[in-house]
């Protein structure tokens, strides 16, 4: 026993000593000597058990001072009570190290219940203080951490209840804790957010997963912040949860940032959209610019304000276009928003903002009060207002509103916006230029072609440049055959004229109203009143001539006819012997001739318009006016013998009188009055003497004759020889020779009648002539009277009045004409007084066109006097020259202006010239009026038009310029080229390119004006340097009708700022296209090089696997199991090589697009069920536990091969990522349209942030890396693309430390078309 | 073994690789279960001995000098001859067109493939040709 006891004690020795512990057996005595102490005393104290058990005093001086006392006390007292002895205290090591230890001792008894002596161990609690110690130190430095940090921090319990908010939290809230506690920070968060915040929140502690949420935190100020939220649970060392710990991230100026940056992305897009879109739009109202912005910005309303100024001067905004958001009450039709008075509504500060191209943006209550009101009218609580600028001016406006939020607009946003505005504001301005400038060419163009004057351009050659439709009507040819060409309808000694004029025009001449003849196509003459002046640029420069011509062939003619008619008429009558006269149906004078004066000393313009009772006594003028009647209404001539008081005293004349109608219908008598006292004399004389009667007979100068009884002549004048040809000799005995054969019965008759004693007068009768010729002659006759009073014969006086017949036929014919013409002619014709008041002794009907009087009134001052009408300013003008016209003996041409009856003032001008009488009296003015006041106003307009065209031409925002063709020196610039080449007028004009820019600038104009020179043709240089700037370019050769360029004009737009924009955009691209193409060719040659290397590979395998396959079936000798198990080595890496290459060119396959699939029904169970058993040995030996639930069958039609593959992927990545003691399920479901399956674990899960490129190739998750899993990252690719090729998709949930779901769906039905559908039939029976 | 029956002598099988290491792998395991064997290292010297010898069977590697596995192929039913063939492919694209019934091959086992596989493979080949005779 004793030899077994000893044993058993050494073998409790040895249990002992090797414990961990100091164990020890003390005596139950005074001293509680110890009577055994374990050896690892020494290595926990330093001290050797010896020692220890030698000196009893030397437990309590190690003992630490502050434990001793307390300590000594707790022995004392379970000595005395013999109760178990637990207490930690320190003890000092012999080096000084202070040890922690726990002392637990019992006192042991015997069988008998005696205690015997006590036993207890000292264990070295050193590292759970430390613990202890260190976990206190860590719960105070959290403390004072979570409290300093800047970010919201909070503890829960395990129920999810806050246990603690970091001091930044109550400041923030700014509430107090204990109303915080709990749940009541939740009051805190915003209305809205409550209960997903809570839900997301409660969610995690109850899933114990860790947690995170979005949502608003009402801050101290009242203003909620978005806050980040995220917690993580906490668990004791044995896995008991214990809460959550959570911090909080103010976010909100990054979710504003954010915001306000992706704004400003879709801001810049659409403006990019609108930018294409305005490129093309003819006007920017088609473009919904407002919509576009608005959505962009996502505003609740987006608009266009147009600038425009109230009658008073007051500047308004006035709404163009809105677009409003959804919901949102639009504006557009707000009357004060027509026309929105910025001043007058208080938005005074805006106006300054904004013209000065600042921008007016923020929360509206930020506002000073007067904008307020209106502003919350409109229900806008925040807002942005950019200017719009067109042609360097404010323009308007573009305005953002926001209705639903006090929102601020960042520095990006405004700043985007503003780009929409200035791009804006630049096709505004274009479009405005080129309608502006469209629609003064429309106005010239009109006003060039729907004058009545023809309206001619010519340039310094004298070639027609401009040739309206008028001119087309003049002169017949169109202006398509003319323009470019010496003028055709010159003749050719023209030439030479026109030439000079052409010089004088260019030399600065101009003139009106010369009158030139040219000709018609036709050939015809055509008489022309041109006027023309030359056509200057705006320097004043003479760039061509402008000849207004109006066709005046009919008035020319009209003048002429009328002038040489009249001439006829007064030659004629002004050398008769004879008195005419012509008086109308009232009597009044008409006309008088010359022996009128002669006789009565009046003047024509005495008589004009008189009566016979205003210049004859009573008696006599009611003798003349009863002849007048008479021949009226006899209707043809009468002769009359009156008696007539003349210079010469009383005189008897022979009237014949008849009447006659003038043009307009009116019965007029016309009279020729010869003086026959003196032949009344002599035949009374003649009665007394017949010696007295011969001397006279022979004398008369009207042929006389006198025959006897039986007809022969008996005396024969020396007027009846000089009348009728023959002479007296041959005559005297004979019978009347005069008679026409056959008429002598009737002058036997005559003869009959003269015995008889019987007379006549003036009757007219056809005779003939010697030469047979006929002649008419007035025969007045009488019986020839012996001294007895017996008749013997017949006396007869022949007066031939053939002339005078012919004289007032040609007199009425000319009349008549003179009449109808005058009444025809556009102007009014006239006969005056030379006198102040140009007495109007005749003026024509036109006359009241003209005046808007009655040309009656004017006719010797019977209302007014002519010179009343003319414009009083012109009015001594028109004297002086008249006077001088009259001095002179000369035709005369005014221009001057009549007032008219209405008021109203009319141009005329003025051709006459002063009537002379022989003796150069000047009896009267004859002349025509026309009214020019329609050209006189083209010729203003044209001036004003020209004006305005050069205008445009100067301040067009376009540069333009002229060269002269010859040696291209700028011949004209506008101020855009001035400010854009930096250079005065005066240092271009006249200078070429080379004496202005730097010569390779210069070379390159110069290239490209000869190019223009010689091409004739518009030439568009896309773009062009000058100075710094980029100009885009177009020259044209401005040509005369030679088809020599004259000229080269040129238009440039400054296009530097697009220019550079598009370079440096065509530059960004191109970058962008060649990192593409470089990545796409990296990318090729990779997948290349894959598929190559894998194949490369492949061969090799071949022959590592076949050989080892020999090995291992004893095919080349019995092998060692060592050896075995190492050539299994070799032969899975060899085959897992041979995975990873069939990986590669499968990814190569879906890069490229080729992965063809096999499309055969199959049951999925099946597969899954093969799948699943062939992963089994591997999952055992990772201790997981592996199975299969769900459907049973699950038909389908695929590729049983890559199915397989995606399912092998699938579980092996599941058990790969599954720690020991997991499980992982294969679930099987299917349904009429697909089947689904899911690979769960319990694994280590992936992490959110990972999840997305969790499919992509060669992704492997942070963990798999760090715990060192093998993998390629391909399998996912793999599987993901085989789902995708049948059709169906993959997606998984996860959480980490929670484990990972795949889900995998297929179609039953395949819907994706696959490169084939069956294996070849060649194959069928494998 | 083959099956085949006793009366015929063991069949003669021509396989063809540029490899000579597969070569002598495939000669190996055939060799050990009774086939004859007669190899050719390119495609030509295939054609010719596949012409000459007239083999039962030939293992033709795809990626050949001269003449691929596969025109040696479409040659020989070109010529009319009908043995079974059996091509190897290491190539996916070459796995397309050993699929291709217009080749003319039996059967096709891809690189890298098992010894014992590919003798499976052969005698399926040559049970079903000589069934069908």
């Amino acid at each position: 026993v004793e030899k077994r006891d000893r044993r058993d004690e050494a073998r409790y020795r040895t249990l002992v000593e090797q414990l961990r512990l100091v164990t020890y057996i003390d005596a139950l005595d005074e001293r509680s000597s110890n009577i055994y102490t374990s050896p690892q005393l020494e290595a926990i104290l330093g001290y050797p058990v010896e020692e220890w058990q030698s000196d009893p005093d030397l437990f309590g001086r190690i003992l630490h001072p502050d434990d001793r006392e307390r300590v000594l006390r707790e022995v004392r007292e379970a000595n005395e009570t013999g109760e178990r002895f637990v207490s930690e205290y320190r003890l000092i090591a012999r080096d000084g190290r202070v040890v922690w230890l726990k002392d637990e001792c019992v006192t042991v008894h015997d069988a008998h219940g005696e205690p015997v002596y006590s036993q207890g161990y000292l264990l070295d609690i050193g590292e759970r203080k430390a613990a202890e110690e260190a976990s206190r130190e860590s719960e105070e430095r959290f403390r004072s951490l979570a409290d300093d940090a800047p970010v919201l921090i909070w503890t829960t319990d395990a129920e999810g209840r806050i246990t603690f908010l970091s001091r930044s939290w109550l400041e923030f809230t700014g509430r107090p804790e204990a109303a915080q506690l709990g749940f009541g920070w939740v009051e805190d968060i915003h209305p809205d957010d409550t209960g997903s915040a809570l839900d997301e929140y409660m969610d995690a502690v109850r899933r114990g997963q860790p947690y995170t949420a979005e949502y608003r935190l009402r801050r101290h100020d009242g203003e909620f912040r978005w806050i980040l939220d995220t917690g993580r649970p906490r668990y004791l060392p044995d896995g008991t949860p214990v809460g959550y710990i959570g911090v909080g991230i103010d976010v909100t100026e990054q979710r504003e940032a954010q915001a306000a940056l992706e704004r400003r992305e879709r801001i810049l897009e659409a403006v990019a959209t609108i930018a294409t879109e305005l490129a093309t739009a003819a006007a920017w109202e088609e473009i919904d610019v407002a919509g576009r912005l608005g959505e962009a910005v996502g505003a609740s309303r987006a608009y266009l304000f147009e600038n425009e100024r109230s009658q008073t001067g007051a500047l308004l905004g006035v709404q163009r276009c809105e677009w409003v958001a959804a919901g949102v009450r639009p504006m557009i039709d707000d009357p004060s928003l027509a026309g929105f008075d910025y001043e007058a509504l208080g938005f005074g500060r805006w106006v300054e903002v904004l013209a000065s191209g600042g921008a007016v943006a923020g929360p509206v209550r930020d506002f000073p009060a007067s904008e307020r009101a209106e502003l919350g009218r409109q229900e806008i609580r925040s807002i942005l207002v950019v200017p719009v600028a067109v042609e360097g001016a404010w323009w308007g406006v573009v305005g953002f509103d926001d209705c639903v939020r006090e929102r601020s607009w960042t520095d990006a946003e405004v700043d985007a916006l503003r780009a929409a505005a200035g791009m804006l504001g630049a096709v505004i301005e274009r479009q405005r230029t080129a309608r502006s400038l469209q629609e003064t060419r429309d106005r010239f163009e009109a006003l060039v072609e729907t004058s009545q004057a023809g309206i001619l351009g010519f340039d310094r050659e004298g070639r027609i440049t401009v040739w309206n439709r008028a001119a087309e009507r003049i002169f017949g040819w169109s202006a398509h055959e003319v323009i470019g060409r010496f003028p055709p309808h010159l003749s050719g000694d023209a030439r030479p004229e026109f030439l000079r004029l052409i010089e004088r025009g260019f030399a600065g001449e101009s003139w009106s109203n010369l009158e030139v003849r040219r000709h018609r196509k036709d050939g015809s003459p055509v008489d022309l009143s041109a006027s023309t002046g030359p056509l200057r640029d705006a320097d004043g420069r003479i760039i061509g001539l402008t000849s207004v011509v109006i066709d005046i062939t009919g008035q020319k003619q009209v003048i002429e006819a009328l002038r040489e008619s009249e001439m006829r008429f007064a030659a004629f009558m002004d050398t008769t012997p004879a008195v005419a006269f012509a008086k109308d149906a009232h009597g009044r004078y008409l006309y008088a001739n010359a022996r009128w004066h002669d006789r009565f000393g009046q003047r024509l313009e005495d008589i004009l318009g008189r009566t016979d009772a205003e210049l004859f006594p009573p008696e006599r003028a009611a003798e003349f006016r009863a002849a007048d009647e008479e021949a009226r209404v006899a209707g043809g001539p009468i002769t009359k013998v009156e008696h007539v008081e003349t210079l010469e005293g009383l005189r008897t004349f022979m009237t014949s009188k008849f009447p006659f109608s003038d043009a307009s219908g009116s019965e007029c008598v016309g009279g020729v009055s010869f003086d026959i006292t003196e032949l009344e004399r002599i035949e009374r004389e003649l009665s007394e003497t017949s010696q007295a009667l011969e001397a006279i007979v022979d004398s008369s100068p009207l042929p006389i004759v006198t025959f006897d009884r039986d007809g022969r002549v008996t005396r024969w004048n020396d007027a009846a020889e000089r009348t009728f040809g023959w002479s007296a000799d041959e005559v005297i005995g004979r019978f009347n020779p005069l008679m026409p054969e056959g008429k002598e019965k009737s002058f036997r008759r005559a003869i009959g009648f003269a015995l008889k004693g019987k007379s006549w007068r003036s009757v007219e009768v056809s005779r003939q002539r010697k030469d047979g010729s006929t002649v008419v002659v007035s025969a007045s006759s009488a019986p020839l009277r012996e001294a007895s009073g017996a008749a013997v014969g017949m006396v007869a006086v022949l007066d031939d009045v053939t002339e005078r017949r012919r004289a007032e036929a040609t007199l009425r014919e000319s009349e008549e004409r003179f009449r109808t013409l005058v009444a025809n002619v556009p102007g009014a014709i006239y006969r005056c007084s030379a006198d102040a008041d140009w007495t109007m002794r005749y003026l024509s009907d036109a006359a009241e066109e003209i005046t808007g009087y009655p040309a009656s009134d004017f006719i010797d001052n019977a209302a007014r006097s002519f010179a009343s009408v003319i414009h009083e300013d012109d009015r001594a003008e028109v004297a002086r020259t008249v006077d001088d016209a009259i001095a002179r003996r000369e035709p005369f041409e005014l221009e001057y202006r009549i007032v008219r009856a209405d008021g109203s003032v009319r141009w005329v001008t003025e051709k006459g010239q002063p009537a002379t009488s022989l003796g150069q009296d000047v009896l009267w003015l004859d002349g025509a009026i026309f009214d020019v006041t329609e050209q006189k106003r083209a010729q203003e307009e044209r001036a004003s038009t020209q004006a305005l065209l050069d205008s445009i031409v100067e301040n067009l925002p376009v540069m333009l310029f002229l060269k002269d063709a010859d040696e291209l020196r700028f011949a004209r610039v506008n101020r855009a080229l001035e400010e854009i080449a930096g250079l005065s007028r005066d240092e271009l004009l006249g200078k070429t390119d080379f004496d202005v820019f730097p010569v390779e600038q210069a070379e390159f104009f110069l290239a490209k004006d000869r190019e223009v020179l010689e091409r004739g043709q518009l030439l568009d240089i896309s773009q062009e340097q000058l100075g710094d700037r980029v100009l885009h370019t177009r020259k044209v050769p401005i040509v005369d009708e030679s088809g020599r360029a004259r000229y080269l004009l040129g238009i440039s737009m400054d296009v530097t700022d697009a220019k550079r924009a598009a370079e440096e955009r065509e530059r960004l691209v191109s970058q962008l296209a060649e990192q593409n193409r470089q990545l796409r060719e990296l990318d090729r040659l990779k997948d290349e090089f894959v598929a190559l290397v894998s194949h490369e590979l492949r061969t090799p395998l071949t022959s590592i696997l076949g050989y080892l396959e020999l090995l291992l079936d004893g095919d080349a000798g019995g092998i060692s199991a060592e050896q075995e198990r190492f050539l299994k080595v070799i032969d899975r890496n060899a085959k897992r090589l041979v995975r990873l290459v069939g990986d590669l060119l499968l990814v190569a396959q879906i890069e490229a697009g080729t992965l063809a699939l096999e499309h055969e029904p199959i049951d999925l169970a099946h597969v899954v069920s093969e799948c699943i058993e062939a992963a089994r040995p591997t999952a055992l030996e990772k201790g997981l536990q592996l199975s299969l639930e769900g459907h049973e069958s699950a038909q389908l039609l695929g590729d049983r091969t890559r199915l397989a593959q995606l399912l092998d992927n699938l579980i092996s990545n599941a058990i790969k990522f599954t720690p020991a003691g997991g499980r992982v399920v294969v679930r099987l479901w299917r349904d009429d349209a697909e089947v689904r399956v899911e690979v769960a674990d319990s694994g280590i899960g992936i992490a959110a942030e990972e999840q997305d490129q969790l499919f992509q190739r060669f992704f492997r998750t942070a963990e798999a890396t760090r715990l060192a899993i093998q993998g390629t990252g391909l399998g996912l690719t793999i599987t993901k693309a085989i789902a995708e090729a049948h059709g169906g998709g993959i997606e998984l949930a996860s959480e980490r430390g929670a484990g990972t779901t795949f889900i995998v769906r297929l179609p039953v039905e395949r819907r994706l078309s696959s490169r084939r559908h069956s294996a070849p039939e060649a194959f069928a029976g494998r | 073994m083959t099956g085949l029956g006793d009366d015929r002598a063991d069949p003669l099988v021509l396989v063809a690789d540029d490899d000579d290491d597969i070569l002598e792998l495939i000669a190996f395991r055939l060799g050990r279960d009774g086939y004859r064997i007669v190899t050719a290292s390119n495609g030509e010297q295939a054609l010719r001995i596949a012409r000459e010898q007239l083999p039962d069977l030939a293992v033709l590697d795809v990626m050949m000098p001269l003449l691929t596995g596969i025109e040696v192929t479409e040659r020989l039913r070109a010529e009319g001859v009908r043995l079974p063939i059996v091509l190897l492919t290491a190539r996916v694209q070459e796995v397309e067109i050993s699929r291709g019934s217009q080749v003319g091959a039996d059967d096709y086992v891809q690189k890298p493939f098992s010894p014992k596989e590919l003798r499976d493979r052969i005698e399926a080949a040559l049970a079903r040709r000589f069934g069908e005779i």
